[in-house]
């Protein structure tokens, strides 16, 4: 009986060894919930911007020479479906508020695969991940950049109303020259001048910046070059600066929020298991919600009237908040289970996750402690008789970040972590004081500026 | 860089009646564009409702220029899309710079492009 006992107790843990390889992520808002889901070490993010782009992305990685259907390794694609359309007449003033259409724009939809889908211990197939995530809320632009970003789309405005105008005038005149062979190369500033009073619906911010436009045009102008020196001279002098701020200011919208920001991100798993594509198993699924937010600072009011909304902005500290929940496929871990009289029900797993996150120019760090909730059960048929038992996988993982930018790519980080493997006493990290190199990676700007949401 | 000028002779539209003309702009891939038309010096952003260049004795048998001052915002190609229609007539469309095909090849990184294009009215 004793050695019948210890049998089962034998058998009944080697099948836990065969319950898939589930650990925990970081608690940092995932940007790419596919390769969350299949535990994907990704090297680098496709962001297509065009169907096109899309198209030839998924053929290039997903189709070998001979057009067969492969599954690459470290894979991932994001994109934005709302980018990916004409957007027509789309302002991105749209993005400064809460506005009802926002919900599906900054849907994004994420593709992930791997090599090294984890189905246990030493059991390793490929993957491919699938995820959506969507922002429920995304929190208060930065006053100060809101009111920047408001006055420079109006200059653009008028810069670009100043230039049509300008532009038109000044071929009228290029145009009137034939008719009027006598006109010297000074004469252009007199019709423009004239012109400018046959328009009654310039404004007066225009009609003024138009006169100093005409007054101040370079002494090279002449009867034969006049639209394009006209068209030249607004186009570097002022709008080029003035579209370089804008585009800078967009990109500080998408970052420099405030207040509550919330997402929700859903994903599943799918696995060729005998490199068939017919044949395939969803090994999990699962869903998650981040709530995080950041602290603003009350800022005194400014009096000037332009900067009606720059009376906040955001700090440096950033609390953030995680529910998760993921299923496990019951019959593709049973499928890699080696005794036939037995089987593993997974069960679902309960995530609850806590981080602090301080950002301050070359400095970040961050705190983050999750706890995980899971019961999953076992079950063995010996002599006819059934054995079972229900295994706590309760657990929680500790992790400290440090970081400093020593420059773009190089970063002095130290970390500590607690559980950070989740599974059981090991995976304590202390990584003390590291030097992270990044020969020819991606530079944080650069992501921040391909961030496909905004 | 240099205006982008579509050929005088490339677009004709036939008024049909005494109804009034218009045009419209619509801006693509969150591009943006002003503009101006020689008939009237009406102006128009995209997105803007249709405004008024004349009505069908002011403008027929005249050539009429478009100025355009067109900006790109992001990494997104620009494509504006130009409706000009009368009143119970009939409507044309200029896309620019799909439809260019002036001297001067259009460049796609040109982040301002300005660019004209005529309708011969008759």
């Amino acid at each position: 009986m004793k050695n019948s006992r210890n049998s089962i107790a034998l058998l009944l843990s080697f099948i836990t060894s065969c319950a898939i390889g589930q650990t925990l992520e970081d608690l940092r808002a995932p940007s790419m919930p596919a390769a969350t889901m299949i535990g994907s070490q990704v090297n680098e993010i496709s962001r297509p911007r065009s169907l096109k782009a899309l198209e030839a992305s998924l053929l290039n990685n997903f189709m070998d020479s001979s057009n067969n259907f492969v599954i690459p390794d470290g894979y991932a694609l994001e994109f934005n479906p709302f980018m990916l359309t004409k957007r027509r007449n789309f302002n991105y003033a749209d993005y400064l508020e809460h506005k009802k259409e926002n919900f599906y724009r900054n849907i994004s939809i994420s593709m992930a695969s791997t090599n090294s889908f984890l189905v246990n211990d030493s059991v390793k197939t490929n993957g491919l991940g699938f995820g959506l995530r969507m922002i429920l809320y995304n929190g208060q632009v930065d006053g100060a950049i809101k009111d920047k970003y408001l006055i420079a789309v109006g200059k653009s405005d008028s810069l670009m109303s100043v230039q049509a105008d300008l532009t038109s005038f000044a071929q009228d005149y290029a145009d009137s020259i034939g008719n009027n062979a006598n006109l010297d190369d000074k004469m252009f500033k007199v019709f423009l001048l004239k012109k400018l009073n046959t328009v009654a619906r310039l404004s007066e911010g225009n009609r003024s910046l138009m006169l100093n436009i005409i007054e101040d045009l370079p002494d090279s102008t002449n009867n034969e070059n006049i639209a394009d020196v006209v068209e030249r001279y607004i186009e570097e002098g002022m709008r080029g600066p003035n579209l370089d701020h804008l585009t800078s200011l967009m990109k500080d919208a998408q970052t420099e929020r405030y207040g509550f920001r919330a997402e929700l991100n859903t994903a599943m798993g799918l696995s060729f298991p005998t490199n068939d594509f017919f044949h395939s198993y969803v090994p999990k699924y699962g869903a998650w919600i981040n709530v995080s937010y950041r602290i603003p600072k009350r800022i005194s009011k400014n009096t000037d009237v332009k900067f009606k909304n720059a009376d906040k902005k955001a700090t440096p500290f950033e609390f953030a908040g995680m529910l998760r929940i993921i299923n496990v496929n019951r019959e593709f871990v049973n499928s890699y289970q080696p005794i036939d009289s037995a089987s593993f029900e997974p069960g679902f797993y309960f995530d609850a996750g806590l981080r602090f996150n301080v950002d301050y120019k070359k400095f970040s760090a961050g705190l983050e402690y999750i706890y995980r909730q899971n019961r999953s059960t076992e079950t063995i048929t010996v002599d006819g008789n059934e054995y079972s038992r229900t295994v706590l996988n309760d657990g929680y993982k500790f992790h400290l970040n440090l970081n400093y930018n020593i420059k773009d790519n190089i970063v002095l980080s130290y970390n500590i972590g607690k559980n950070y493997n989740l599974d059981g006493s090991q995976g304590d990290l202390i990584s003390g004081f590291t030097l992270n190199l990044g020969f020819g990676d991606v530079k944080t700007r650069e992501l921040l500026n391909q961030n496909p949401t905004r | 860089m240099s205006i982008y000028k579509d050929g005088k002779d490339k677009l004709e539209f036939t008024l049909k009646g005494s109804g009034k003309v218009y045009m419209s702009v619509d801006a693509l891939n969150q591009s943006r564009t002003c503009v101006t038309c020689n008939s009237n010096n009406a102006q128009v952003f995209n997105g803007d409702p249709k405004k008024e260049i004349g009505n069908s004795n002011s403008i027929n048998g005249k050539l009429v220029r478009f100025t355009g001052a067109g900006e790109k915002r992001t990494n997104d190609n620009v494509k504006f899309v130009h409706t000009i229609s009368q009143d119970g007539g009939d409507s044309i469309e200029y896309v620019f710079p799909q439809d260019y095909t002036g001297e001067v090849a259009f460049e796609e990184s040109d982040e301002m492009p300005s660019y004209m294009f005529y309708i011969k009215f008759s």
